[in-house]
Parts: C-alpha cells; structure tokens; sequence
C-alpha cells in the first residue's frame, strides 16, 4: 500500500461509538484518537462533564452521554472503558463509550431523517443500518453543539482547554 | 355516489384515522424496531424493512400526548408516492393498537373536520364520518415529511 493510499485509508476512517444503546457513526476524520478511559483525570471535572484527557499537551473536557445524548455524571456512565477524543477544527473533546470501533469497509447510505422525527437541536444528521442494527450518523461538530447547549453554553463544547 | 375501500386505524388513546387500501404493505411486530436519540416520543421509532430505515409515527401519542402506551402494538408498513410527485413511493411505519380493519367508504359520507381534530389538519387530506364518529383521512406524504 503506497503512502498515498495510507493517508486516504486513515482520512476516510470513520469512528462507530457505542454506548448506552446508541450507535453513532461519526464523520470521516472528526474521531482523533481513542484512549484508555483510565487515561482521564477526574478531579475538578467540567460542568457536567466526567474529567478530562490530555491531547497535545492541553487537557480536553470529557462528557459521558445518555441516550438521547444529554451528559450524565452518573458511575455507571463514568465507568465506561474507552475515551473517543472527538473534533472538528481545533475544538477537541472527549466522549466515554461501551466501544468504538474504526470503520474502514463499504460507507453506508444514510437517509435523513424526516422532519418529524428532529426534535430541537437534533444532531442525528442520517440514519442507517448496519448488521440488522441502527446506526445513527452525526458530525463532530453537531455532538458538540448539542452537549453545549445541554450545559447552557451558548456555543459548543471543546474550547476550554489547560497545559498539561 | 361512489364506494371506495380503505383501512381503518386504531392508535394509542383510541384514536382511529383511515389511509387508502393501496397504502397498506404490512404488518410486522413493533418488536422490531429501534428507538432514535433525540427524537419526540410521537416519531422515535424507526423500522429497518427491506434495506431501508423506515420512520415509525405514532398518531396516538401525536395526538394526545398523554396517550397511554400500547402493550403489545404492531406496526404497519405503508407507502405513498414521493413529496417531489415523481413516480417514486416512500416508505414508514405508522404504530397501531390493533390490527386495521378493512372498510368501505362512501363519498355521502365526507364531512368537515371537527373542531375537536382540528390539529388533524396538518396530516390528513379529508374526513368522513361512519357510525357517528368522524374518521379522519391521512396523508401519509405530508404526516412524514
């Protein structure tokens, strides 16, 4: 495989997160890295958030979502085992998943939702199936707007950043 | 006058609205759907049938919020042609407290809304009433679009 087709394989990447339920299918390189849950600090959390990770020596806020992606700061919800640090642009944040898996085969074709199914500040931007199951495709970017706006922010989440 | 034949729908609270004989394709057990994050508790359900991802809409709890939930519910697949008006149908899943009941509808029988359904407008097409109780007609393009 040529370098080329490296860099392409690795861009057109796409992250499956699983947890509570939902499976998201988020944007082709809007998942940077996944880490060890145990990797986060947890003292003096963000609001509504369960910690926070280090990403190029600044510390990310990390959220642990519901299923209808509201946060939780519930144990159950903070004990899951894997960090997916999401972004789009330089707003980076965590998200705590079941299980996040790198999709590399087939794209799925997502229908979009019908407007009645939107409520306010949806961010599920398509819906698909994959292996009898949803999925439910979204973008960083929406994610991060829609837990701004479930903490009261008036702008997405994943500016507030510290040096390690 | 003329009679035509058409489904008659039970949804939750007992609401009942009728669709054409036509846009009824099946009828599969709710069981086999998946819940939406997000979504409003009348639309949260979709169906994956025959490759597609079907949007389930619950008129029952549409209209009445309070709407008790059904305990065993069915869903039935129904199709209608496109909002572009090309050829091509679309598909969803509308939530029923039983199975549809086969009718036959007069045009003597049309009749305007009630005020009591009036925000039935939004989704249906025409009324008519049948033993004294007014049945709204749907429109299944407009109701899922």
């Amino acid at each position: 495989m040529s370098d080329i087709t490296t860099i392409e394989a690795v861009l057109s990447a796409r992250g499956l997160l699983s947890f509570a339920g939902v499976r998201i299918l988020l944007n082709a390189g809007d998942l940077r890295m996944i880490e060890s849950a145990s990797d986060l600090v947890r003292t003096d959390p963000p609001s509504q958030g369960v910690g926070w990770i280090a990403v190029s020596d600044q510390w990310r806020p990390v959220y642990a979502l519901s299923f209808d992606l509201t946060p939780l700061v519930d144990e159950v919800a903070a004990a899951r085992p894997v960090c997916a640090v999401l972004g789009d642009g330089g707003n980076l944040f965590g998200l705590l998943c079941d299980d996040v898996l790198v999709a590399r085969g087939e794209p799925l074709a997502f229908r979009s939702p019908p407007r009645a199914m939107l409520g306010a500040g949806s961010p599920i931007l398509g819906l698909s199936s994959d292996q009898g199951k949803l999925v439910c495709g979204t973008d960083a970017a929406s994610l991060a707007r829609c837990i701004g706006t479930a903490i009261g922010l008036d702008r997405r989440i994943g500016h507030e950043v510290a040096e390690t | 006058m003329s009679r035509c034949s058409g489904w008659l729908l039970t949804f939750a609270g007992d609401a009942q609205a009728v669709i054409g004989q036509r846009e009824l394709l099946h009828l599969v057990h709710r069981s086999e759907t998946h819940q939406v994050p997000c979504a409003p508790p009348y639309c949260r359900r979709v169906l994956l049938w025959e490759q597609g991802v079907l949007p389930v809409f619950d008129v029952g709890v549409w209209a009445d919020p309070s709407a008790q939930g059904i305990a065993d519910p069915i869903v039935a697949v129904v199709g209608f042609q496109s909002a572009d008006g090309a050829s091509s149908h679309e598909f969803g899943g509308l939530l029923l407290a039983s199975a549809p009941q086969r009718i036959d509808v007069d045009d003597a029988w049309a009749c305007e809304l009630p005020s009591a359904l009036q925000s039935w407008r939004r989704i249906s097409c025409a009324c008519f009433e049948r033993d004294e109780r007014p049945l709204p007609v749907l429109d299944l393009q407009r109701l899922f679009n």
